[in-house]
């Protein structure tokens, strides 16, 4: 299972409106408690330089899981932040954020 | 921040972050009154508002702009910021300098503007900073809700930001999001929705 998988995994754990389509390569992400939700061009590059970036945060926040969990959990945060607060529906995912 | 103000300057919006629903504006005093769909009523440059939580109306100061103020280059990431306490569920949250993934900088680099953005709409007359802050504290010290997500481990805590005329009236509502690290009690990022 790639590393893309299993965060689509955890994204469906954290809300189960959460989807990906593989064939365009999109996840869909719900915000928090709301119905607001936004598309985001992912592949297994852009998600492992952002993984990457996040690791250190992740961290320092979840200590008692592993840096991939923990840097799921915080991007997957920051994706929902994007959808509460962006004004598009449409977002590319880059090592450094949304685009 | 709990100081009351009988007045803010002429021209400063009030703002009321609540636990009560909010309630559009039916008939803003205003020579605009226009009402979105969210219940956003486009504000009277010469409109004199207060800023209420829970009866304490905001009094926030101006204090210079910065980067992420009280974090400087060379400060560690777990460099504290600020504690408040937080209720419903209860504990702390932390507010540490962070970086760009959670923190003080996190919310510097990615949501200083959208606070600003509040503030210069209805001439609140601060800075994002100390209007952040006001609304972190209040956020997590009286939530309408904190939904905990067990996959992430994280609560949000939630409340209505609401902007208020003088005549009390909502002009428009806000929901103000803190997700916090359940086990760590971190602070990840603080934004108006």
């Amino acid at each position: 299972m790639s590393a893309l998988e299993r965060f689509v995994d955890h994204l469906r754990a954290v809300d189960h409106r959460n989807t990906f389509d593989s064939e365009r390569g999109v996840i869909v992400v719900f915000g928090e408690g709301s119905d607001r939700n936004a598309e985001f061009t992912i592949t297994d590059q852009s998600l492992g330089a952002r993984l990457s970036a996040l690791e250190e945060s992740g961290r320092l926040i979840w200590p008692d899981v592993d840096a991939e969990v923990a840097a799921f959990r915080l991007l997957s945060v920051h994706l929902m932040e994007q959808v509460d607060t962006g004004n598009s529906d449409h977002y590319a995912l880059d090592g450094s954020g949304t685009a | 921040m709990r100081t009351r103000s009988a007045s803010i300057s002429a021209g400063i919006v009030a703002i009321a972050l609540c636990l009560v629903p909010s309630v559009a504006a039916s008939a803003a005093p205003y020579s605009v009154s226009a009402v979105s769909s969210t219940g956003d009523v486009t504000p009277n440059p010469q409109g004199e508002y207060t800023a209420t939580l829970n009866g304490v109306e905001f009094g926030g100061s101006v204090s210079a702009l910065a980067a992420a103020p009280g974090c400087s280059a060379s400060d560690p990431a777990t460099k504290r910021v600020n504690t408040w306490q937080r209720r419903n569920p209860s504990g702390v949250a932390k507010l540490e300098c962070g970086n760009s993934g959670y923190g003080w900088r996190h919310i510097a680099a990615g949501k200083a503007q959208d606070w600003q953005n509040i503030i210069n709409k209805y001439n609140l007359g601060t800075d994002w900073a100390t209007f952040a802050k006001w609304n972190i504290g209040n956020t997590v010290g009286a939530p309408a809700s904190a939904p905990y997500n067990s996959a992430n481990q994280t609560y949000t805590y939630q409340a209505p930001l609401q902007i208020r005329n003088a005549q009390g009236q909502v002009v428009r509502t806000y929901t103000v999001k803190v997700p916090v690290g359940s086990t760590t009690e971190r602070i990840i990022t603080a934004f108006p929705s």
